[in-house]
């Protein structure tokens, strides 16, 4: 269902309000519209307003949220998050997951978040190793199954995005497009692919990859990419526009920048492509998750936004508004994203952060 | 200075990161070092040419519509160089607008890009400083050349030229410290340049070579630009006479030629944003698209570039009283004030964040003053503290005229009279300042309220202003929402410009 766009262009979202302390003027406005602002109780309003009963949610203290996902993406989540449950959140986005899960890591018991919202799991993984996650109860783990969450239970997974290929139908035919990623060398038209080796989801790729075909298959693969001359992007986003553009005929992105950019140009040229073969490696599913910071001192009202993450509503909104894949079973796909549900190779995320060895081997092909 | 120096230098005792990345080679640094001088140099030169070919058409040449055209020509100062880039890099695809146009085949990134990009936000700059120029050719020497029998283009490299040499070398380098300290264009275009690696780079323990690297570049330029300073200051006394009034009119296809400029000009550096912004934004509403709130990226744009504003104008003033009452000494205060603005945003970001880091590492510090710590930091002083930084400048080269234009004897006359310190302030500093503090706040508002780094890099957590919003939709290619970013972002720097234009 969507929400009218003018109440989404003008709303005034509460989680400033607890931070402008500057008294400045204009704070009269935000409040007032604040104290106008209808909530919405749910069934779980009860549990999170017990468990707001504790801690700092009772000192009207915010939650703090380090999100790797950007604004443009979550913000109306986590306002209705703050509608629900009167819990005010303050959020430090950062567009790299790397650089906040190791600021993190850098602050220790000096954080101020409560919570790490990441783009890409596996620094969930690697925040936990280094024991900066708490573990969740057992009611927020049973929500998800376990291909979804932390072995250990440190993280789940809030929504997935599916590795795909993005290519023309203008100017390649499906049936030319390979089974299997590896063979995507042998096909793809030298000096028509795109790909983003800077970006993060795509060394997350190369990381599974080295522990699903091992590092010389790997580094082999790159080196046959590499020789046909492919343009190389900062991002996703790009490649898409750059397929439909014609700048390029194929590229490797995460699969929902497609719907993502078909929402606001709906004549985008370009089409996802999964690969044929099941369980392939090109068709890896990559888990956007959250995690609760164990010096956090604001415990019940971040596992209460993790149990909001995993609500129906949550999960809507990433199906339906980010076109992700839900972890939650039983939430139904947006109708653009097709059911891929066993094509799709579910790689260990944690070896998604084995980034050393992956930009070693980056260095090693001339893509670093 | 100091801070962001200090946290340069410990941000290689840094702790490592959960992934350790491979240690940078000299290789890349050498590389953006290279880029860095090749972008900085080519935009120099475009600038250069172009900002002096607009000059010369505004100040030499009549035509119709020249006034207007001349003023239309230095709106592109006004867009942020980032959303200026991301508009072009839109627009320069292959089969948008522009690209179907000029028949592009690749992506609009890149050296080339940034170097049409920047050079169209420089250009302005350099025709300010020409047009200064031109008009400062005297009368006496125009007419005398003339009777003499001289021709236009002798005229021209007699008497024009030696004229523009001091301000070109001024322009080249202030252009070129422009570029090195850019990060907003460079980023969007993805050109592999020190302060886009810098940015990238800030989390590894030896991103601080890369921090060195851009110091490399930016110290010369300061320095080049002090000297220039210095040799205009002592040619500024001899005097000049009546300055030259003559233009000469344009016909054929010299005028078809100028008419070209300005649309090129005009049109990507002012026609094509504004259209693009606008339809983006009608196309998200037409699509049903569903925009992000800008309530609060604007609010926190208002409260930011205000509260900037006047720690500006508050930290401008004490440098700016010291050098007004010492002679010997104002010349370094102006030099520490100037060379302190003209240090890179991303840099002085990177240096305070890396301090902060460092405080918050070190817990024998914060837990004795944790609560400080945390007051400090939500309250965004880091924030504001690395505005006046970058800011000062501006702020201290308004108010300085102003601080020297107070009368000294209605001071004395006050004084004499038995006036306490509080009513002089009152009655004669106030009064006798305002147009200079009001230009300081107008200037460090706009600059504070289109800033990108340094809010990038140190804005609390739930603190995003308008230019944090337009580079977090732009690069998930959310265009309706980079479009509505823009649009207010723009808005609220002409409305500022406006109002102080009328209260002027």
């Amino acid at each position: 269902m969507k929400t009218p766009i003018c109440s989404n262009l003008f709303r005034l979202s509460p989680v400033q309000v607890t931070q402008i302390r500057f008294g400045f003027v204009l704070c009269a406005a935000l409040i007032t519209h604040f104290a106008c602002s209808e909530t919405e109780p749910s069934n779980k309003v009860a549990e999170i307003q017990a468990a707001s009963e504790s801690n700092r949610i009772e000192q009207g203290e915010p939650l703090v949220v380090y999100s790797g996902r950007g604004a443009v993406l979550i913000e109306p989540l986590l306002n209705e998050f703050t509608q629900k449950t009167q819990i005010p959140i303050e959020v430090r986005y950062e567009k790299s997951t790397q650089t906040l899960a190791n600021r993190i890591a850098t602050e220790a018991d000096q954080t101020q978040a409560d919570v790490f919202f990441a783009q890409d799991s596996g620094w969930l993984g690697a925040l936990d190793e280094a024991g900066h996650l708490a573990v969740l109860n057992d009611d927020l783990l049973g929500r998800v199954p376990e291909h979804n969450r932390a072995k250990n239970g440190t993280w789940v997974g809030t929504s997935g995005r599916a590795r795909v290929l993005v290519y023309s139908p203008e100017r390649i035919s499906i049936e030319d497009l390979p089974d299997r990623l590896a063979d995507l060398p042998k096909v793809a038209p030298p000096g028509r692919v795109g790909w983003a080796p800077g970006n993060g989801s795509f060394q997350a790729h190369v990381s599974a990859l080295r522990h699903i075909w091992g590092e010389e298959q790997t580094q082999s693969w790159l080196e046959q990419m590499n020789a046909l001359e492919p343009k190389v992007y900062p991002k996703n986003s790009p490649q898409v526009k750059g397929v439909s553009n014609g700048e390029i005929d194929i590229g490797w992105v995460n699969h929902y920048y497609l719907h993502k950019l078909r929402s606001s140009s709906p004549g985008l040229e370009a089409a996802n492509y999964s690969f044929r073969e099941k369980g392939d490696a090109g068709n890896l599913m990559m888990l956007s998750g959250v995690g609760v910071i164990s010096h956090s001192d604001n415990q019940k009202a971040a596992e209460a936004f993790v149990d909001f993450l995993l609500s129906d509503d949550a999960q809507s909104y990433f199906a339906n508004k980010t076109f992700e894949y839900p972890t939650v079973p039983g939430i139904e796909l947006h109708e653009d994203v097709p059911f891929i549900d066993e094509k799709i190779n579910r790689a260990n995320q944690e070896h998604l952060t084995d980034l050393s060895g992956t930009l070693d081997v980056l260095r090693r092909v001339g893509l670093q | 200075m100091t801070l962001p120096i200090a946290g340069i230098l410990l941000s290689a005792t840094q702790v490592p990161g959960l992934v350790e990345p491979p240690p940078l080679s000299l290789g890349r640094i050498l590389s953006a070092v290279i880029q860095t001088v090749l972008l900085a140099a080519a935009v120099a030169c475009g600038a250069l040419c172009l900002g002096t070919w607009l000059a010369w058409l505004a100040e030499k040449s009549v035509y119709p519509g020249s006034a207007f055209l001349a003023k239309l020509g230095l709106l592109p100062m006004a867009i942020p160089s980032y959303l200026l880039a991301t508009i072009l890099r839109e627009q320069f695809a292959p089969k948008s607008f522009l690209g179907s146009l000029f028949g592009t085949h690749g992506a609009f990134t890149g050296m080339g890009a940034a170097i049409i990009v920047l050079t169209l936000a420089c250009t302005p700059y350099v025709q300010i400083l020409a047009s200064a120029a031109l008009r400062s050719v005297p009368e006496a020497e125009e007419e005398a050349a003339r009777s003499l029998g001289a021709k236009r283009w002798a005229r021209f490299l007699r008497l024009t030229i030696p004229r523009l040499r001091p301000t070109w070398a001024f322009s080249m380098i202030l252009v070129s410290l422009y570029v090195v300290s850019d990060f907003g264009a460079v980023s969007v275009l993805d050109c592999r340049v020190l302060t886009w690696e810098l940015y990238n780079s800030r989390g590894a323990r030896d991103a601080y070579q890369i921090a060195l690297g851009i110091l490399v570049c930016v110290l010369p330029l300061l320095a080049a630009i002090r000297m220039i300073q210095g040799a205009e200051i002592s040619e500024a006394h001899h005097g000049s006479g009546r300055v030259s009034r003559s233009r000469s009119p344009l016909k054929g296809w010299s005028l078809s030629l100028v008419y070209l400029t300005h649309i090129v000009f005009i049109g990507l550096g002012v026609v094509v944003p504004i259209a693009t912004l606008l339809i983006w934004v009608l196309r998200g509403v037409y699509y049903g698209a569903e925009f992000a709130s800008v309530s609060d990226p604007m609010m926190m744009t208002a409260v930011y570039a205000f509260l900037g504003s006047a720690f500006i104008v508050l930290a401008s003033i004490m440098p700016a009283a010291m050098a007004s009452r010492s002679s010997s000494s104002a010349r370094w205060i102006e030099h520490g004030t100037y060379v302190t603005s003209s240090i890179p945003g991303v840099l002085i970001a990177f240096g305070i964040l890396n301090v902060l880091l460092f405080i918050k590492r070190n817990s024998f510090i914060a837990s004795s003053d944790s609560f400080a710590l945390k007051f400090l930091q939500d309250g965004g002083l880091f924030l504001l503290a690395a505005y006046v930084m970058r800011f000062l400048s501006q702020g201290y080269a308004a108010i300085r005229p102003a601080l020297i234009a107070v009368d000294q004897r209605q001071i004395d006359a006050a004084r004499s009279l038995g006036a306490k310190t509080a009513t002089r302030v009152a009655r004669i500093w106030l009064p006798s300042m305002a147009s200079g503090l009001t230009a300081a706040s107008i200037l460090a508002f706009i600059a504070v309220a289109k800033e990108l780094p340094i809010t990038l890099m140190l804005a609390p957590a739930g603190h995003q202003t308008l230019a944090y919003r337009i580079f977090d939709a732009q690069s998930e290619a959310s265009l309706p929402d980079v479009g509505l970013a823009g649009i207010l972002l723009l808005a609220i720097v002409a409305a500022v410009q406006f109002l102080a234009s009328r209260w002027r």
